[in-house]
């Protein structure tokens, strides 16, 4: 394996080699394996690695792709390590940020002191598409609003782990971690014998413990499904597979129906109450009573019973209202709001074109700024035309702009 | 006033169908304007009804017919204690410029769904002397008096889902429209406004049918009720069921079934004025109720509210009535699960 040749770029953090390229300590172990493969090997294992995957069906959907929607999986088997260290400090960023999005969830949907105390913009709540009101004035079991949360990170220049963004309405991807790390395991066995790998396969254990700790009180053996909008979802590879590995019921809304206030399944042996739904379908399509009524993957009355306390959803319905790109930039805030904590994962440094004292910046650095456009309706053309000039393009309105990392 | 109030809903479908799931508006709120001291709820066929609050405070009533069904029938009775109300606009000199508008009032104050910003309501504001107000009064008062100026009272030329353009191109409606018109009209000047749904005593008129009316926010007064079908401020006659943006936030009953079947829907209200000296007795039996007695089987259970508390904490001036929060910074703790109404019991009585 010849790693001469490998391009360097100092502008961005590398995994394995540091500035100047010598390979980190952390990588020599992995480097002097890969180095034992020849590039035939290695590519014959790589090829090996897809036959699993595409047996496995670890696939996800790309609907626009004329020559076959269904993909394999596009793993690369070289590991990224993460050191336990680094990992402990990700992990206390990533729960005290979970948590600040929880607080902030029950904090719109009640009492909404972010928005009296002038934190946040009312008009990005009220105004956003993902501001459920149905959900107002309701606590869901233990004030959790995000059961599963994918938040994304990046590395700066300097090694240092930001925020890129955080998923907290449907986010998909962890059975290709659970998948690949097998398919890894016998394919690459040499390559976790000089490290101590983490066990990955708890997650599933741990998901079902959730989901039946969240079930509404009392029930001593509470029942749970994964609720999946069906085979055309480019994530059903991931809802069955996480169906299967909890040992729980996949389920499709038409397999559902409410009575006698709960919601059930229906069974040959008849109807047997759900008390937990890990629902992979979003708010719109849920309930046909109270969200879209022309969706038919949902199952009718379900928001009633979930307000009723009947039944627990997980993820909640309105989650994403704090994952929107608008909301993005107020998480620091949020934490220091809710937490008295400074964040301990910061955010990319992001400029919003709505607000004036960001304006100079975004006009003086545009080459080095990322375009995102955010979910609000259109207020004012204020940030539009600003855009427009600086850009030099059509743009839509209270666009925010991040600065651009490359993801090592 | 103290009303004795009985609400009828019949559906008859075509054909038989199945798994209806419904969910009813129906039971009376408690605010500043009326306290709800009794409440019952039957659903034939024999099915309980469960209940939840909505977003807007709302007491919503949800049941699920499975077996196969032609008919249901939703029965309410109730009593509510109406209290007297501001007779006159006099005093409500607040400016309409410079209202100090709660982020809360967002919801109230914006066009939205049926009751959109047609762009003929400026000429129309200018027609009833709108534009030229200058107090919060004067601008409920004007609304009140002359949106009937603007339409004509006709049933049949619109429906639940006509928007404001709709009303205008046919320049009439039913109290539904007059009130979406009247709330379009008073959002434009910047109060806000929400929707009611509820029931209008009249006296000598045996059967009504439900009505609807609007709210003005009024600051350091709170929602005040005026009623465009009539020209009237809403008095001590009208009992308030559910509030909302607009109808489509407040329908009384909503739901699906399956099969394919056309529904007929019957409505109707009876409302009676009790002595407010008469001691109230308990709904116990399904007997007791004159109103349901040829319908009700002895042996079906009633779904009964007790006798509620007097509301001490009313609403004074609150936009919403938020449930079960815990207050504090943090809020993650045990789940608040209170999701009854904060004055009102569920017993179940079943007959020996």
């Amino acid at each position: 394996m010849d790693l001469n040749s490998y391009a360097l770029d100092d502008s961005s953090y590398d995994e394995m080699f540091a500035h100047g390229g010598d390979i980190r300590p952390l990588y020599s172990a992995l480097a002097k394996r890969l180095n034992d493969f020849g590039v035939n090997e290695f590519a014959a294992r790589q090829r090996m690695v897809e036959l699993l995957l595409r047996n496995q069906g670890v696939t996800f959907t790309v609907y626009s792709d004329a020559a076959g929607i269904e993909k394999v999986f596009p793993f690369d088997p070289i590991p990224r390590l993460v050191t336990a260290e680094d990992w402990s400090f990700v992990e206390r960023g990533l729960i005290q940020r979970t948590e600040a999005l929880n607080l902030f969830l029950g904090d719109i949907y009640g009492p909404q002191r972010i928005l009296e105390d002038k934190i946040v913009e009312p008009e990005l709540i009220y105004d956003a598409g993902f501001y459920r009101r149905e959900m107002v004035g309701f606590v869901p079991p233990g004030g959790v609003y995000t059961h599963v949360v994918g938040t994304d990170l990046v590395r700066d220049a300097n090694g240092n782990f930001l925020v890129l963004e955080d998923n907290a309405r449907n986010p998909s991807g962890v059975s290709y971690v659970l998948g690949c790390r097998e398919v890894l395991k016998r394919v690459f066995r040499v390559l976790f014998d000089q490290y101590g790998v983490r066990p990955v396969d708890q997650y599933t254990d741990w998901l079902r413990e959730t989901l039946e700790e969240v079930a509404p009180g009392g029930i001593k053996e509470p029942n749970v499904v994964v609720l999946t909008p069906g085979i055309y979802n480019s994530a059903y590879f991931e809802h069955s597979f996480l169906a299967r590995q909890m040992g729980v019921p996949l389920v499709e809304g038409c397999d559902l129906v409410v009575d006698n206030g709960c919601v059930n399944i229906r069974t040959i042996e008849g109807l047997k109450r759900v008390d937990a739904i890990y629902r992979r379908i979003d708010d719109d399509f849920l309930d046909p009573m109270v969200f879209r009524s022309d969706s038919v993957l949902g199952c009718p009355g379900l928001f009633a019973a979930y307000r009723s306390g009947k039944v627990t959803i997980a993820n909640s319905p309105g989650t994403g209202i704090c994952d929107d790109k608008a909301i993005y930039p107020f998480v620091p805030d949020m934490i220091r709001y809710y937490l008295g904590e400074d964040a301990i994962l910061p955010n990319v440094p992001t400029y919003i074109a709505a607000r004036p004292r960001d304006q100079k910046y975004i006009v003086e650095h545009i080459e080095e700024l990322v375009v995102k456009q955010t979910d609000a309706s259109v207020i004012d053309n204020g940030p539009e035309t600003f855009l427009r000039d600086a850009l030099g393009c059509a743009s839509q309105a209270s666009s925010m702009l991040q600065r651009s990392y490359s993801l090592s | 006033m103290l009303f004795s109030i009985s609400h009828h809903t019949k559906l008859n479908y075509s054909e038989p169908i199945s798994e209806s799931v419904m969910e009813v508006r129906v039971m009376p709120r408690t605010d500043d304007r009326q306290v709800l001291r009794q409440f019952a709820i039957k659903v034939t066929p024999d099915i309980k009804a469960f209940h939840h609050t909505d977003w807007l405070g709302n007491a919503v009533h949800q049941f699920s017919v499975i077996n196969s069904h032609q008919k249901i029938v939703i029965s309410t009775n109730c009593v509510v204690e109406t209290r007297p109300t501001r007779e006159s606009l006099g005093e409500l000199t607040a400016p309409l410029e410079g209202l100090i508008r709660d982020h809360r009032s967002r919801d109230f104050l914006q066009c939205h769904g049926q009751v959109n910003n047609d762009p003929t309501l400026a000429v129309l504001a200018a027609k009833i002397g709108l534009n030229k107000v200058r107090s919060v009064g004067e601008a409920i008062d004007i609304v009140t008096r002359c949106t009937r100026e603007l339409i004509v009272y006709r049933m049949g030329a619109t429906r639940s889902s006509s928007t404001v353009s709709d009303i205008l191109q046919v320049g009439a409606g039913v109290c539904q429209d007059f009130t979406h018109l009247s709330l379009a009209l008073l959002r434009r000047v910047g109060l806000p406004c929400r929707y009611v749904s509820g029931y209008l005593h009249k006296p000598g008129v045996p059967e009504l049918q439900t009505h609807a009316w609007g709210e003005a926010f009024v600051p350091g007064v709170g929602w005040l009720a005026f009623d465009p079908t009539h020209a009237q401020l809403a008095n001590e006659a009208y009992v308030t069921v559910a509030i909302g943006r607009s109808y489509a936030d407040v329908p009384p009953n909503r739901g699906v079934f399956r099969r394919v079947a056309k529904e007929n829907l019957e409505v109707s209200v009876t409302m009676k004025p009790i002595d407010t000296r008469a001691r109230l007795t308990p709904y116990s039996t399904a007997s007791d109720h004159p109103s349901v007695a040829s319908t009700a089987r002895a042996t079906q259970p009633w779904h009964v509210l007790g006798e509620q508390a007097s509301a001490g904490e009313s609403q004074r001036n609150a936009l919403f009535q938020p449930l079960g929060h815990s207050p504090g910074k943090r809020v993650l703790t045990p789940a608040h699960r209170s999701l009854e109404s904060p004055v009102v019991l569920d017993l179940r009585v079943s007959r020996p």
